[in-house]
């Protein structure tokens, strides 16, 4: 008798949430779809929207992803490597006048360049310490960073845009899109598959999985930990350059832009499930299409959109904290 | 074939955890180190390996001298450590821990060789070959973490508690297959806390007490020594 009342109580417990979610569409539902009819028209562009700020929030939170799962720390400058990306980048183009690969080629080299000297000097030295003093030492690097943009750059906003960044229609003028953005997006799939190949195929790529599975078992077979630190930094702060490049063209240059994409990006890869490749780039277009659909339909006003990625973080470390895709903190470092 | 002299190691800034340590590991010999918990058994394997803080001693594999060296020229040089508690990379494939094994390797042709003598050598993993390796029973992840070994051909193996944590019968096979090992031309160093099992299966003991030598005997020696049975082994 209990038992079966205990039976009962968990069939309905696993039932309550569909059955919810079923009762409040039927009473919303019409509501819901006269209201996005009245919408429609901008439906398109603010999912474009949401897709260019998807794949750039995901070229940030791929690297953020990598550096956690190897070093077990967020790297809370790696948002300034997106500044350096875009700062540099006008330098070269608008300042010194090159043309515009020559000068994403220097840019991306100045950000690598960054990358691999601040794990050799402040992040290799205290690898073998507790996690909180590396994310001390790069919240303190980020604070450093922007204050030295804010000497040489001033506090001012640059804007970058140019003939190039020109907004062009598509689709019957349904969206509106410039050269940059397509190019955002292009590159930024076209990273994330070459990433996903390159950690699945290559022996390097092999290795950095190994180390950040078993980092003691790794060393007993000769891998080399620090190599991986090395290549890890590197290839984050190539996405991150070129996050910062196609940044620039979006939106202007500001001493805090890379504070405001690695909010978004730290947000995604919580939201995906941390230390996971897959997470990372799922829970970043998640936060941008939610983002643009949220403030573009009117449901949230625009000053709050940047509370939006900050809610997502609070409602998932308390409902889900292991993320959307994550098995309770497998693909954690051991 | 090993050969440790007068060897004394901690670990960073840490204090001495083994103190002038003898050692000599005969070709095809399998060699048993015991003592209680804390004596510094799994110490002096990840000292041969380069992993602690070498403070005196030298040790030879052969007529080299291996200390000093790096983790990958040591194991370059022929020898192969699995780690205590079935260590292994859960988040790969049982295929991809065995290519990790093989790291140091340079040829492919050779690396694909070795993985099918593995796999013939444990044929139950080959139905994981594809698997997450996070998924293996306890015993189905030491053999996975001894084939990582395997995979270098060692001339000598050093095993860290290779039956912790498993149950009789996973550990009676696991000891079988150590003994094949040997018999095909591995030198094994043992640290073992099932001490009666590996000792059956064994050439020669050292007993390890605080860090020093405390006895060396032949195996079937020390498990009839009372006073070895008493304080390590478990029986009166």
């Amino acid at each position: 008798m209990w038992d079966s009342i205990y039976k009962l109580t968990l069939v309905i417990g696993r039932l309550i949430f569909p059955i919810t979610t079923f009762i409040l569409i039927m009473i919303f539902g019409l509501e819901i779809f006269s209201f996005l009819e009245t919408k429609a028209t901008i439906i398109p562009q603010l999912l474009w929207n949401g897709l260019v700020s998807g794949a750039l929030i995901a070229l940030v939170s791929l690297g953020l992803t990598l550096i956690y799962s190897i070093a077990g720390f967020i790297q809370f400058a790696h948002g300034e490597l997106v500044a350096l990306g875009a700062y540099s980048f006008m330098v070269f183009h608008k300042w010194l006048n090159w043309e515009i690969l020559p000068a994403s080629g220097g840019a991306l080299f100045f950000v690598i360049l960054v990358g691999l000297l601040l794990e050799k000097f402040f992040f290799r030295p205290v690898s073998q310490k507790d996690s909180m003093i590396p994310l001390v030492i790069s919240i303190g690097l980020s604070m450093g960073i922007q204050s030295i943009i804010l000497i040489i750059f001033g506090a001012n906003i640059l804007t970058m845009s140019n003939n190039f960044s020109k907004s062009h229609s598509f689709f019957n003028n349904t969206i509106l899109a410039t050269y940059p953005q397509i190019l955002t997006v292009a590159l930024s799939i076209f990273l994330m598959i070459s990433l996903i190949l390159f950690l699945k195929h290559s022996k390097i790529g092999k290795s950095i999985r190994a180390v950040s599975s078993n980092r003691a078992v790794a060393e007993t077979f000769g891998i080399n930990v620090n190599k991986s630190l090395q290549w890890i930094f590197g290839i984050g702060a190539l996405m991150a350059g070129i996050a910062g490049i196609c940044l620039g063209f979006e939106q202007n240059l500001e001493p805090l832009m890379g504070v405001h994409i690695l909010i978004k990006a730290f947000a995604a890869i919580i939201l995906g499930s941390i230390g996971s490749i897959r997470g990372a780039i799922f829970g970043a277009f998640l936060i941008g299409v939610s983002e643009n659909l949220l403030v573009g339909l009117g449901i949230i006003p625009s000053g709050f959109s940047v509370a939006i990625p900050f809610i997502i973080l609070i409602l998932m470390l308390l409902i889900k904290p292991e993320g959307l895709l994550g098995k309770r903190f497998e693909s954690l470092r051991q | 074939m090993l050969e440790i002299k007068n060897l004394t190691a901690g670990y960073k800034q840490g204090p001495d955890i083994i103190k002038n340590i003898n050692l000599t590991l005969l070709e095809n010999e399998i060699v048993t180190i015991i003592g209680p918990n804390g004596a510094g058994k799994s110490t002096i394997l990840l000292s041969i390996f380069g992993l602690t803080n070498l403070r005196k001693g030298e040790i030879y594999h052969g007529a080299r001298k291996i200390s000093g060296l790096k983790t990958d020229q040591i194991i370059r040089s022929g020898i192969a450590l699995v780690m205590q508690g079935r260590n292994i990379f859960p988040d790969l494939t049982v295929e991809e821990n065995l290519e990790m094994g093989a790291f140091v390797l340079q040829n492919k042709t050779e690396i694909a060789l070795r993985k099918e003598e593995v796999f013939n050598f444990f044929p139950i993993l080959k139905k994981f070959r594809q698997k997450s390796s996070g998924i293996l029973s306890g015993g189905e992840r030491q053999m996975v973490a001894i084939s990582m070994a395997l995979m270098l051909s060692p001339e000598v193996l050093l095993l860290d508690e290779p039956s912790i944590g498993l149950s009789p019968k996973i550990a009676e096979e696991v000891f079988e297959k150590i003994q094949k090992i040997r018999d095909s031309g591995t030198s094994i160093l043992i640290v073992e806390q099932n001490a009666i099992k590996a000792l059956e299966i064994s050439n020669r003991g050292y007993v390890l007490e605080l860090g020093e030598n405390a006895l060396e005997d032949k195996a079937s020696e020390l498990l009839l020594n009372p006073k070895i049975c008493e304080l390590y082994l478990g029986k009166s």
